[in-house]
C-alpha cells in the first residue's frame, strides 16, 4: 500500500462509503414531491437534525485547520466554537427558528419577500447560489488535496500526486452527489448522524491517545508552558488587542459573536434548512438548543489535538500539519482507518449541505418564483434532483480550475479570497433580518437600500486595503485577511440605511409584518 | 542612476479613526474583557430563565416531563460556557 494504511483501514473506509450511499437510496426512492425532496417532508425529529447542524458545521478543512490554528495561536481558536456558536443558536431557538417553522417557509430569501419584497429575495438568493457554487468547488478541492496528505497517492506511476487529487475530487463529488440526489435533505441530514458519530468517535480517538502519551492534561500543559514567550497565550481564550493573533478579543467579540455567528445560525440556508424539516415547532427549536450542548464538546475535539501535537511536535513546518502529523505519529492500523473515516465523513456532511441547499434555492427562488410558478411536485422534485447533478458537475470542474490556479500560483489565500465574499453580504443579510424581525416599521426601500449599502460598503473597504498601494494610502486594517472587520461595518452601514431610509419613506403595509403573528400550531 | 525613491504612502480619515479604535480596545484590560464576555452569557440565561413556558415546552404534551423543558438545557449549555470563560 503506497499510503501505509493497511487492508483494515481501507475496508473501514470502503464500509463506510457504501453504507452513506446505500442511506441515501433507501430513503429518497419514495419521495414523490419537493417538499419531501426539500424540507424532507417535514418530518425530521430533533435529535438528527441537532447532530446534522453540528456536523455540517465541522468541515474536513475544519479538522485540519481548527487543530493548525490551536498549534500556532493556542485555544483562541475555540471561540468560533464557544461564544461564536452557543449564544446565537439558543437565540435563534428561541426566536427566529419558531417564526420561520410557523411560516413554512422553504428559503431564506422566501422569508424576505413576504417581509419587504421580491427584489430583495431576488438579491440575496442571487449571493448564496453564487457563493455556495463556489464554495461547493473550493471545499472539494481543499478536501481531495488534504485526502492526498492524509492517505497519499492511491496511483503508483506517471503524475501520481496529480492524478490522485483528480480522484479524490470525483470520488467525493459523486459519493456526496449520489446519496444527496436520491435522497435530498432527510439523506443529508440522517447520513449527517452518522457522521457525526464517526467524527467525534474518531476525534476523541485521537485526544485520548493523544493525552495518554503526554502524560494527561498536566503534562500537555507542562510541555507547552517550557516553549516559553511562543505560547505565553495559547491557553488563553481571551487573547489582548495588540497581539499578532487573528483572534485578538475585539475581533471575537464584535466580529465573530455580534455579526458572523448569528448571520450563520439565522441566515445561512445550509443551516436553517434543516429546522425547516422538523416535524413540528418543538422539534425545530429543540434541534438547536441541542446542537449548543453538543457544540460545547468540540473545541475538545478539534482545536485540543493541536495543542498536543505542539506539545511533542514543536517544530513543524506549518499548523496544517499538526493532526496527520499526530494520526500518523500515534495511530495504529484499523485505527488509521476510523480516523480517516472521520475527516471523510466531516468534509461530505459539509459538502452535501452546501449542495442540498444550493438545489433548494436554484430551484424555489429562481425556478419556482421566476420561470414556472405553477410547477407540479413531480416536476418540482424532477427540476431539485437536476439542479444537484448540474451543481454537482459544476463543483467538480470549478474544482479543478482553483486546482489549476493553484498549481499556477495564483490561488494563494483562495479560501480567504471565499471568507471575503461570504462577508460582503452576510453583515447586511443579518441586518435586514434582524429589522425584518424585530422592528415593524422597517420597510422594502429601507431593507434593499441597506442590504445593497452594507454590500457597498464591505467591496468599498476591501478594494481600498488590497489595492491600497494603487490608491498611494497604507492598508486600512492590520490583519492580512480582515474578512471579521468587514463584516462589521458592512452590518452598521446596512442597519443605518434600513432605520433611516425606513423612517424616510412609508411604513410596510400591514400584512407584511402580521404573518409574524401566526399563532402556534 | 538611483531609482526615485516611491512617495510615501498617505493616511485618510479613516486611517485615524481605526488607530483610535485599536488604541482603545488595547487600553482595556483583560480581565475586563473576561467579565464582559461573562456578562454577555449572564444576561443570556437570565432572559432564558424568564422565558415563558409556552415557548420552551411542546404543546401537545401538558404531560412531558422536566426532560422535556427547552429553558433547562439552553441554561446548562450556557452555565458551562460562563465556567469555561471564567477558567480560561
Amino acid at each position: 500500500m503506497p499510503s501505509g494504511l493497511a487492508p483494515i483501514d481501507y475496508a473501514i473506509l470502503a464500509a463506510y462509503l457504501v453504507a452513506t450511499i446505500g442511506i441515501g437510496i433507501a430513503i429518497g426512492w419514495k419521495f414523490e414531491s419537493g417538499r419531501d425532496f426539500f424540507l424532507a417532508g417535514r418530518s425530521l425529529p430533533w435529535w438528527a437534525i441537532g447532530m446534522s447542524l453540528v456536523a455540517s458545521d465541522i468541515g474536513g478543512t475544519d479538522i485540519i485547520g481548527a487543530g493548525g490554528a490551536a498549534y500556532t495561536f493556542g485555544i483562541a481558536v475555540a471561540n468560533f466554537e464557544w461564544i461564536g456558536c452557543v449564544p446565537a443558536m439558543i437565540v435563534a431557538a428561541f426566536v427566529f427558528v419558531p417564526v420561520f417553522w410557523r411560516t413554512g417557509i422553504y428559503t431564506i430569501p422566501e422569508f424576505m419577500e413576504r417581509r419587504y419584497h421580491a427584489s430583495m429575495r431576488t438579491a440575496l438568493a442571487l449571493c448564496w447560489i453564487v457563493f455556495m457554487a463556489c464554495n461547493l468547488g473550493i471545499m472539494l478541492y481543499a478536501s481531495g488535496k488534504m485526502l492526498n496528505v492524509l492517505i497519499g497517492p492511491v496511483f503508483d506511476t506517471g503524475d501520481a500526486t496529480g492524478r490522485t487529487l483528480a480522484f479524490w475530487i470525483v470520488l467525493t463529488a459523486v459519493v456526496v452527489g449520489f446519496y444527496t440526489f436520491f435522497g435530498g435533505l432527510k439523506a443529508v441530514v440522517y447520513t449527517d448522524v452518522i457522521q457525526c458519530v464517526i467524527m467525534i468517535a474518531g476525534c476523541l480517538l485521537i485526544l485520548g491517545i493523544g493525552l495518554r502519551d503526554l502524560g494527561g492534561w498536566d503534562g500537555m500543559m507542562t510541555r507547552l508552558d517550557a516553549l516559553g514567550e511562543r505560547t505565553a497565550h495559547h491557553g488563553d481564550l481571551i487573547v489582548p488587542a495588540d497581539q499578532p493573533s487573528p483572534f485578538v478579543w475585539p475581533a471575537v467579540l464584535f466580529g465573530l459573536a455580534m455579526v458572523l455567528s448569528p448571520a450563520y445560525w439565522i441566515g445561512n440556508q445550509a443551516i436553517i434548512q434543516r429546522s425547516l424539516g422538523a416535524k413540528n415547532q418543538f422539534h425545530a427549536q429543540a434541534a438547536y438548543v441541542w446542537g449548543a450542548v453538543l457544540k460545547i464538546l468540540i473545541p475538545l475535539l478539534i482545536a485540543v489535538p493541536g495543542l498536543i501535537a505542539l506539545a511533542k511536535f514543536p517544530d513543524l513546518e506549518s499548523g496544517d500539519h499538526a493532526v496527520p502529523t499526530l494520526v500518523s505519529a500515534l495511530l495504529p492500523p484499523g485505527l488509521r482507518g476510523l480516523f480517516l473515516a472521520a475527516f471523510i465523513a466531516a468534509l461530505m456532511s459539509s459538502v452535501d449541505s452546501y449542495l442540498n441547499s444550493a438545489a433548494t434555492l436554484v430551484t424555489n427562488d429562481l425556478y419556482l418564483r421566476h420561470i414556472a410558478p405553477g410547477a407540479g411536485d413531480h416536476r418540482v422534485l424532477a427540476v431539485g434532483r437536476a439542479v444537484t447533478i448540474g451543481l454537482m458537475l459544476w463543483a467538480i470542474g470549478f474544482a479543478f480550475v482553483v486546482k489549476a490556479m493553484d498549481e499556477s500560483g495564483g490561488a494563494s489565500g483562495i479560501y480567504a479570497i471565499f471568507q471575503t465574499l461570504m462577508a460582503f453580504f452576510q453583515g447586511p443579510a443579518l441586518a435586514t433580518l434582524l429589522c425584518g424581525f424585530l422592528w415593524r416599521r422597517a420597510n422594502a426601500a429601507g431593507a434593499l437600500t441597506g442590504f445593497m449599502g452594507g454590500m457597498a460598503v464591505s467591496i468599498g473597504l476591501f478594494v481600498l486595503h488590497r489595492w491600497h498601494a494603487s490608491f498611494g494610502i497604507e492598508p486600512l486594517f492590520q490583519v492580512p485577511e480582515p474578512f471579521l472587520y468587514f463584516s462589521v461595518w458592512a452590518f452598521l452601514t446596512a442597519l443605518a440605511l434600513i432605520i433611516v431610509v425606513s423612517l424616510a419613506t412609508r411604513p410596510a403595509a400591514p400584512e407584511k409584518t402580521a404573518f409574524l403573528d401566526a399563532p402556534r400550531p | 542612476m538611483d531609482t526615485p525613491a516611491a512617495p510615501p504612502l498617505a493616511r485618510t480619515p479613516l486611517h485615524d479613526f481605526g488607530d483610535a479604535l485599536r488604541e482603545a480596545f488595547t487600553a482595556v484590560p483583560v480581565t475586563t474583557v473576561r467579565w464582559l464576555f461573562i456578562a454577555l452569557l449572564l444576561g443570556l440565561l437570565i432572559w432564558v430563565v424568564t422565558l415563558p413556558r409556552d415557548r420552551v415546552r411542546p404543546p401537545a404534551e401538558a404531560g412531558a416531563g422536566w426532560s422535556s423543558n427547552l429553558k433547562l438545557w439552553a441554561a446548562v449549555a450556557l452555565v458551562i460556557q460562563i465556567g469555561i470563560y471564567l477558567i480560561f
